[in-house]
This record gives C-alpha cells, structure tokens and sequence, in this order.
C-alpha cells in the first residue's frame, strides 16, 4: 500500500496525464459508438426508403405499359372505323335498313 | 334507290312530328351510316382518351410520390455521409507513434545518448514516454508532452 502511495505521489503528473487521457479515450469511444448507431439507422431508413422507390419505379413502369395498350386500342378502333366505313360503300340496302332498325330499336 | 326510315331524330327527319316517316336516298343512308359510325368510334375513343387521361394523373402522382422519396434519400445519404465523416474524424484525431534516435553530446561523437519514445498525438499536443540509454550513466525515462509549433 505504502508502495502504491509513494509511487502515486512520485509519479503524479503521470497519472494525471494517463487518466485524462483515458477520460477522453472513452468519452471519444462513447461518440463514435452513439454515431455508429445513428449510421446504422439512417442505412436502414435509406434502405426502406430505396424499397419504396423501386415499388413506385414498377407502378410507373406498369403504368406507362398500360399506356402502350390504351395507344394499340385507340389504334384498333380506327383501323375497325377504316374497315367498317369501306364496307359501308359495298352495303345492301336491306343491310342499311337492318343497321338503321338495329341502332335505333323500338 | 330510296330508303325509308322510321326514325324520331330531329336530326335527319324532315318532319318533326313522332313516328313520321323520313326518306332518304341511298347515298344519304350511307353517309348517315358512315357518320354514326364515325361517331360510335369518336366515343370509344374518347372513352380510352379518358383512360389514357387516369393513367396520365396517376403516374403524375407517382412520380410526385417518386421525387420526394429520391430527396428523402438524398438528404439522408447526406445526413449518413455527415456522421460518417464524424466518424472518421473522432477515430483519426489520436494518432500514436513512435521511434529511436540517437542525440549526441554537444557536436561530438563521443557519449551519444539512444532513446526511443512512444506517443499518442492529438491535434498540435502530443503525449507519450520516452526511454534513454547512455554510456556510463544509469537508463533514464520519462513523459513527454509536445505542441507542435510547426
């Protein structure tokens, strides 16, 4: 004990120095670890986050496919106007009639 | 070649009376036909237009949607990056050191005195132990704490 003491009292400015210096090492430690922590959760927002865009890449992906198929409608329906106008031309009146009597029914 | 109609359109009749009967000739029906057809189809296109219109208001949502999430991911790649750099800036800060030297007496090469010191440096300061050895005198060692002037 007398040892510890004499030592102590000897080598003082040592001790002080080697304590402040594992003061600011675990202070230091601490900070890194809490940051380490915020990283992490930001890396698992940020992921989340780049899930929910991908979801929403494909819905406007689905989307811009679902346009494609409304433009080939449209693009049907006027090829079925074309045909149906030329064959208009080569109609029989009683097929004219019978258009007239279906489209407007008693 | 006549066609006759029984039709209640004002449109194509004559007579505005119901139940008239309206004659049209052949060429006339058929421009009739053409017409209604025409029609029929300016509907069908108006109706997948109206589509087409629901599809274009939904991908402006989710590209509205899309855009918030891409800066959402920004300014948190951002805020990551920053700790990051923290990070690296708190493991950096202490930087340890050592090495062994010789000093000698005065400007001769008689008595040279061998150290070798270890040390952690923080910013300018810079605190370690330092051991020396020299000819006919006992090993001496101690602390040393350094500021860097330059």
């Amino acid at each position: 004990m007398y040892l510890i003491f004499n030592s102590l009292k000897n080598q003082w400015l040592g001790f002080v120095l080697i304590f402040f210096m594992t003061l600011f090492w675990v202070s230091s430690d601490k900070e890194i670890k809490r940051l380490e922590d915020k990283a992490k959760e930001m890396q698992l927002v940020i992921k989340d986050l780049e899930e929910k865009d991908h979801a929403t890449a494909l819905l406007i992906d689905s989307l811009s496919k679902q346009d494609t198929v409304l433009l080939t409608k449209i693009k049907l329906i006027k090829e079925k106007e074309y045909e149906t106008i030329r064959i208009i031309d080569s109609l029989p009146v009683s097929k004219l009639q019978e258009y007239f009597a279906d489209r407007y029914k008693r | 070649m006549i066609v006759c109609l029984l039709v209640n359109c004002k449109s194509i009749s004559q007579i505005v009376t119901k139940d008239s009967v309206v004659t049209l000739t052949e060429e006339q029906a058929r421009q009739v036909v053409a017409d209604l057809v025409r029609y029929d189809v300016c509907k069908a296109i108006s109706k997948v237009k109206d589509e087409r219109i629901d599809n274009f208001l939904k991908k402006e949502t989710e590209f509205k949607d899309q855009l918030a999430i891409k800066d959402s991911i920004i300014s948190h790649k951002d805020a990551y990056i920053a700790s990051q750099d923290k990070i690296l800036s708190k493991t950096s800060r202490i930087k340890f050191g050592g090495g062994v030297g010789i000093i000698s007496d005065k400007f001769t090469l008689g008595l040279p005195m061998l150290y070798g010191s270890v040390a952690a440096g923080l910013n300018k300061f810079k605190l370690g132990a330092m051991y020396s050895v020299k000819q006919y005198s006992p090993p001496n060692y101690g602390i040393v704490l350094e500021y860097k002037i330059f």
